[in-house]
């Protein structure tokens, strides 16, 4: 693979990074209130892949791993493979707290 | 060469432009898949790379809405992919994309193999 120099991508990395929390946060309140709340879990959906795919590109595998749990979740509920509950609420919660401790870690290291 | 870049990804718009910028390609950046088809139409690109998941309109929704222009259908479109999603580059394949790309372990050589793979057999 060719070497290429990502310390140059990462102010945008955490700034979109940052964006991409901030919608996750907005739709798990929203399907806090609305289990239904089909436009959330898109939502949801979109954002933690997104920041799956650049994660994966900056080599943070941590952020990447959690990212494609909620994506996983949040696409099973979609395809209504699975449902709803207070169970995968309170994991996709933890998972986003999680990523926000490792996006702080990452600030610092700069 | 000009290169339409559809993608929704801040991140994305500039790694991407910026590596295909350094290689001497020209680069036009669509910010969704409703923007991406008008730029399509107006500025006439050699190429465009689709990424697939965006808001409002998706890659698909542009897949489609492409095989159905006689103008659209001559340019050549590369999806983005991650891995975990060779259903949807099964689907986008099927809805006539030409290619696709690994967007999560980028490597620019290979990219750059796939675009050239994609324009000689178009």
């Amino acid at each position: 693979m060719a070497q290429i120099d990502l310390a140059g991508y990462k102010n945008i990395y955490l700034q979109t990074a940052k964006e991409y929390i901030y919608k996750m946060l907005v739709s798990l309140d929203q399907l806090s209130n609305n289990v239904l709340d089909k436009e959330a879990l898109n939502n949801l959906h979109i954002s933690s892949h997104s920041l799956k795919s650049q994660s994966q590109v900056m080599g943070f595998t941590n952020i990447a791993n959690l990212c494609a749990n909620i994506e996983k979740v949040s696409s099973d509920i979609l395809n209504k493979v699975s449902g709803i509950d207070d169970h995968f609420m309170s994991l996709l919660k933890n998972s986003v707290d999680e990523i926000n401790l490792e996006l702080a870690r990452i600030e610092k290291t700069q | 060469m000009k290169i339409l870049l559809i993608e929704d990804d801040k991140f994305f718009q500039k790694f991407y432009s910026t590596k295909l910028q350094e290689n001497k390609v020209e680069v036009e950046v669509a910010g969704d898949g409703e923007e991406g088809l008008m730029k399509m139409r107006d500025t006439k690109p050699d190429l465009v790379l689709l990424d697939l998941i965006m808001p409002k309109m998706d890659g698909f929704a542009v897949l489609a809405a492409r095989q159905q222009d006689e103008n659209l259908k001559k340019i050549p479109v590369i999806v983005f992919s991650t891995l975990g999603q060779e259903k949807d580059i099964d689907q986008a394949q099927k809805l006539g994309a030409n290619g696709y790309i690994n967007k999560g372990s980028f490597d620019f050589n290979s990219m750059v193999a796939t675009i050239n793979q994609v324009m000689k057999a178009n």
